[in-house]
């Protein structure tokens, strides 16, 4: 192949990759920090990340996990201190968008507020494993890659917090 | 147990669909391609710059798996400028094995596909021919020297069939292919003409031109082929005649023009369509070309004390159609002028075939009488083509597709014989595809 090409090559797939996973990943890192303009800030350094690694010569087999565990190590050494989720807040704000998709159909607005309440109010380990498991359907060995974590860790911790989300959902979570 | 396990993973499922529908917000299209935007330019300001390795990279990987050429390849490497130096050696010098043994098998190595490999193969045996050429034209050829040469030769164009050979179930660039090989083969036949010949003259010149003008013209389209091989005759005609044969740039020269007449070709295509005068006077030059050439070689040999009687009586053959031809040309039977210059072209073709495949017959036998000059032509305005060396590379491509039905039946009566001296299968292998496949013959 001819040099030119590889860097067209990359590029093709990097930009590719952002059109695919650029919510996702938006997604995954407003859920950690509930602040939409860093969100964004955030997701740009995610992929200008990823073409640093590319524009080494590394390449990039498996885009969405890559992303996912630069996206992860971001928020960890930047904003592990913060704590303040509040999704239904944001809903409100520029930037943030709720489509009508097919997924929103089978659930009524009050109960998808229901659900944000619950996931808002979990504990990190239980959020970023089910957001990521249910929300961005990454397998559980994708999940482990992203987070550091052997595979059957992040398999306890998805159902853990399933069951943590289901007591929050249920008679227990009064509060929400 | 069994109730609740699978009750369980329902209840996940639906739970999980809540939290993917909770969650299924997405960034506001407007910061997302701000963002893109961002990247983009962030991408083209730094780019990949690791391509050298994984250009490397991939080379190595792909000689782990290619062990063959791997010595030579090092053989390449540590010799640096011997082997760059090699590529002009000739025959007998000292770096010529590793032109041949060396550069040209690592070559041999690297074609992958079938395309590349006849490529390849076929440009050996043209520079084994090119090679043999330069070697004759110097005059410091022995005769070991030689035979070692044209073994090599042979080797090569066979291998360049087999190669050929192995195209033929594919589409794409086969014609093209088989077209250069052709040019290969014509080039061989001249210098064998040579060799039984007198040995230096305009042969070289012939070979030359053959095969560039041949290599260039692509075979689907015979006529144009033909009318764009005339202006370049016409065009360097005077030039070859005149200054000493430079084999490869002239090669070049020669295909590059006879190429860029064929891209105009649509045109030309159209006029050789119908029988106008344009296209007839073309069809008279060429078979004017190549009846000189053939008086000239002719003459040649037979000075040498040579007698060809069977090439003379064709060679008579050839001009009386061509008077005939010019005849009809001047009371405008267009269609009887166009199939007389064919035949006088195709009969001087054969004529010079005939050359190459008979050996001199014996002195004794007394030599035909003299050829009626071709100052009996009416039409003085023709010009005289200087050089016996160009006049000959219309023949192949010159066939035309209207009459070459009935120009067939005649010239099959005149040198049915010959028909059987075809050497080897090669021949009647293109043939048989070209003819076929384009209603043309390269060769009877």
């Amino acid at each position: 192949m001819k040099p030119a090409s590889i860097q067209a090559e990359t590029e093709r797939a990097f930009l590719a990759a952002y059109d695919e996973y650029a919510d996702g990943v938006y997604r995954f890192i407003v859920s950690k920090i509930s602040d939409s303009e860093l969100a964004r800030d955030l997701v740009q350094e995610t992929f200008t990340r990823a073409w640093d690694y590319c524009a080494k010569g590394e390449k990039i087999d498996q885009w969405k996990p890559f992303l996912f565990r630069t996206a992860y190590h971001l928020i960890v050494d930047t904003y592990r201190k913060r704590r303040t989720v509040s999704l239904d807040a944001m809903e409100e704000e520029s930037g943030f968008m709720i489509p009508d998709a097919d997924d929103v159909r089978s659930v009524t607005r009050a109960e998808a507020k229901r659900v944000r309440a619950g996931i808002a109010k979990l504990d990190d380990t239980y959020r970023d494993v089910l957001t990521m498991r249910y929300t961005e359907d990454l397998p559980p060995r994708d999940i482990a890659r992203i987070l550091g974590l052997s595979e059957n860790v992040v398999s306890v911790r998805i159902h853990r917090g399933m069951q943590k989300l289901r007591e929050l959902l249920s008679g227990n979570g009064k509060d929400i | 147990m069994m109730h609740n396990f699978f009750k369980k993973r329902e209840d996940d499922q639906e739970l999980g669909a809540e939290i993917k529908a909770a969650m299924s917000f997405r960034m506001d299209d407007e910061s997302r391609d701000r963002i893109r935007e961002r990247l983009v330019s962030y991408a083209k300001m730094k780019p990949v710059r690791a391509e050298q390795t994984q250009f490397v990279r991939r080379s190595w990987t792909w000689i782990v798996f290619h062990p063959v050429p791997v010595a030579s390849l090092i053989l390449l490497v540590a010799m640096g400028g011997t082997a760059g130096a090699a590529e002009s050696a000739l025959p007998g010098d000292l770096l010529y094995p590793i032109k041949v043994s060396v550069n040209e098998e690592v070559r041999v190595a690297l074609a992958t596909t079938p395309e590349k490999k006849a490529a390849v193969a076929i440009a050996r045996a043209e520079t084994r021919l090119a090679e043999l050429e330069t070697l004759e034209e110097r005059g410091d050829i022995d005769t070991e020297t030689r035979d070692e040469a044209e073994e090599r030769l042979d080797v090569q164009i066979r291998a360049a069939e087999e190669q050929t050979l192995e195209l033929e179930d594919e589409n794409g660039g086969r014609m093209e292919r088989e077209t250069r090989f052709i040019a290969v083969l014509r080039a061989h036949e001249n210098r064998l003409i040579r060799d039984r010949g007198e040995g230096r003259g305009g042969s070289l010149d012939e070979t030359v031109v053959d095969a560039a003008i041949i290599a260039a013209v692509p075979v689907e389209e015979p006529v144009a082929a033909m009318l764009a091989v005339d202006t370049t005759l016409e065009a360097t005609a005077t030039g070859i005649a005149e200054t000493p044969p430079q084999p490869a740039a002239f090669a070049a020269r020669s295909a590059e023009t006879a190429h860029i007449e064929v891209e105009d070709a649509p045109v030309a295509k159209q006029e050789a369509s119908s029988f106008d005068v344009r296209k007839v006077r073309r069809q008279e030059r060429a078979a004017e070309q190549r009846i000189d050439a053939l008086e000239k070689l002719l003459e040649r040999l037979e000075k040498r004390g040579g007698s060809y009687s069977e090439a003379r009586a064709a060679f008579e053959r050839a001009q009386e159609d061509l008077a005939a031809g010019i005849e009809a040309l001047e009371t405008e039977n267009l269609v009887e002028a166009s199939f007389r210059f064919d035949v006088a072209l195709k009969t001087s073709i054969d004529a010079r075939e005939l050359l190459t495949n008979t050996p001199p017959a014996t002195p004794e036998q007394p030599a035909e009488e003299k050829p009626q000059a071709k100052r009996e032509r009416k039409r003085e305005t023709r010009p005289q083509q200087a050089a016996s060396a160009a006049v000959v590379a219309s023949s192949s491509t010159s066939t035309m597709p209207e009459v070459s039905g009935q120009e067939d039946e005649e010239v099959a009566t005149s040198t049915e014989k010959e028909e059987k001296k075809d050497e080897g299968g090669l021949r009647s292998y293109l043939n048989r595809k070209l003819h076929n496949e384009n209603g043309i013959r390269f060769w009877k």
